[in-house]
């Protein structure tokens, strides 16, 4: 029966090696001559990691050496160099005199543990900082509101039968209104995220016109991207149905182009519609800021973006969820990007719903 | 003469409602919308404010990198701070800055005025 622990015993000040169950010689041998040789000697990589100078210590001080999740660098059979983790115990032993002999060492590979617990612990700091996001972004627009409502409250003067000027009323709910449609979006898409992490995504499917649906969505926010200097360039040509749900798919598009409108501020927005031989092909082209090649996939996900939240608003929602909505349709979404150069997100859509 | 009061905040419509709140109660008002801004302001300004209030959350320069330059600028070191924040952690993390004064996002005007008051009088 093997011992799930790798044990070894090491004989004497130079730590020879005396005994050691096949578990330690499946992580640290290699070598069958090992015994009878001091570890310096038979294992110098052992050394280069400061093992050694641990057993230096408890073979000096006569005391036990306790350590968790030690990094140690393991040269496998094949050859191949391994990082694993170990939980050590290296216990000094002594003759009848007293008189320290050797160390016993004791290792538990916990590799598995500490990577579960490592990534588990990614994914808090991640859900830290997108609370910290959230909280900020919601409670922006709701600065904006309470100052408004505040300053007008301020104005309003019963006793004397006074209150702000028209003009100034107008201002206050046309600013008001706007930050109320800010907190709609971002309350949109954290219900949306919920609904896609209980797997309640449903879709409405009916004959969608895509180039219909794109020129709708680019007359509704048309304007703002001009007031950004950010006209959007519209390709549609020819009608192209889907099978799908058209208020998913508009927000599709409406991400996509926020998307362009965020990180290609001042530049022109490029949108086409083409035909594929199974369906259809959205594109959205900016001249913006790019992504690195290494970040292409990570934008996809939940609570990520390839620039730091300081520079960019927003929850880091959105093109999670429009990749959620184009899987749900049995679509595909990827990009084409290099970072300075600008960015296009490419959505292929079937025509009619995966069987 | 009317005291100066210097607003960097990176939302628009936060940074313009300031503005006018202060401007209604008579102050002299200035605003730069992100750390960067406001520290070429102030380098290029003659007349300094007597108070900066300040948002950490910014793009290109944030609350934190501009005050960090500021306290090694002789010229705008004293200058009082009071931070505007929504962080939720804020009173902990701006302690470690040493400083004491700031407003909570979303901030109350009452709490702005009497704030600002206090320091520019």
């Amino acid at each position: 029966m093997q011992a799930p622990a790798a044990i070894c015993l090491l004989a004497g000040p130079d730590h020879v090696y005396t005994l050691m169950n096949d578990k330690f010689f499946d992580f640290f041998g290699g070598d069958p001559n090992f015994i009878g040789k001091p570890i310096r000697e038979a294992a110098p990589e052992l050394v280069e990691q400061g093992f050694v100078d641990i057993l230096d210590g408890v073979y000096k001080t006569r005391e036990p050496f306790i350590g968790s999740d030690v990094p140690c660098l393991v040269t496998q059979i094949d050859g191949t160099v391994k990082q694993l983790y170990f939980d050590f115990v290296f216990q000094p032993s002594f003759d009848p005199m007293g008189k320290i002999n050797g160390i016993m060492t004791v290792g538990s590979d916990v590799s598995e543990k500490f990577e579960s617990r490592a990534k588990l612990q990614e994914a808090l700091k991640a859900r830290d900082e997108f609370l910290s996001i959230a909280s900020h972004e919601l409670k922006t627009p709701v600065t904006s509101l309470k100052l408004q409502l505040q300053m007008a409250r301020r104005g309003v003067k019963p006793e004397e039968n006074l209150s702000p000027s028209p003009a100034k009323l107008a201002k206050v709910f046309d600013i008001s209104t706007k930050q109320i449609e800010r907190l709609i979006v971002l309350i949109d898409d954290l219900l949306d995220v919920s609904r896609i992490e209980a797997g309640k995504l449903s879709l409405n499917r009916e004959v969608v016109d895509i180039s219909s649906l794109i020129n709708e969505v680019v007359d509704r926010v048309g304007e703002q991207f001009l007031s950004a200097k950010c006209p959007i360039e519209v390709e549609t040509g020819d009608s192209f149905t889907i099978y799908g749900d058209q208020f998913r798919i508009e927000q599709v598009v409406v991400n996509l182009l926020t998307n362009a409108l965020k990180y290609g501020k001042g530049k022109p927005v490029r949108v086409s519609v083409k035909s594929l031989p199974e369906g259809i092909r959205i594109s959205v082209h900016d001249f913006g800021l790019g992504i690195a090649k290494e970040n292409h996939a990570m934008v996809f996900e939940r609570f990520e973006r390839a620039v730091s939240h300081n520079n960019i608003s927003g929850l880091g929602l959105g093109l999670y969820i429009t990749k959620q909505i184009v899987v749900a349709h049995g679509g595909q979404i990827h990009l084409e990007s290099e970072l300075g150069k600008g960015s296009t997100f490419y959505v292929d859509l079937p025509k009619t719903p995966p069987s | 003469m009317a005291k100066k009061i210097f607003i960097v905040e990176d939302d628009e419509a936060i940074r313009e409602s300031l503005v006018e709140l202060l401007e209604t109660e008579g102050y002299e008002v200035f605003s730069a919308e992100n750390g960067q801004d406001a520290l070429e302001q102030l380098s290029s300004g003659t007349h300094l404010p007597a108070l900066i209030l300040l948002d950490l959350m910014m793009p290109i320069k944030d609350g934190y990198q501009f005050y960090e330059e500021k306290a090694l600028n002789k010229k705008i070191a004293d200058i009082p701070v009071v931070i505007m924040s929504a962080d939720g952690d804020l009173k902990r993390k701006i302690e470690k800055l040493g400083i004491s004064r700031y407003l909570k996002k979303p901030v109350d005007i009452e709490k702005v005025l009497s704030m600002v008051a206090e320091i520019c009088n």
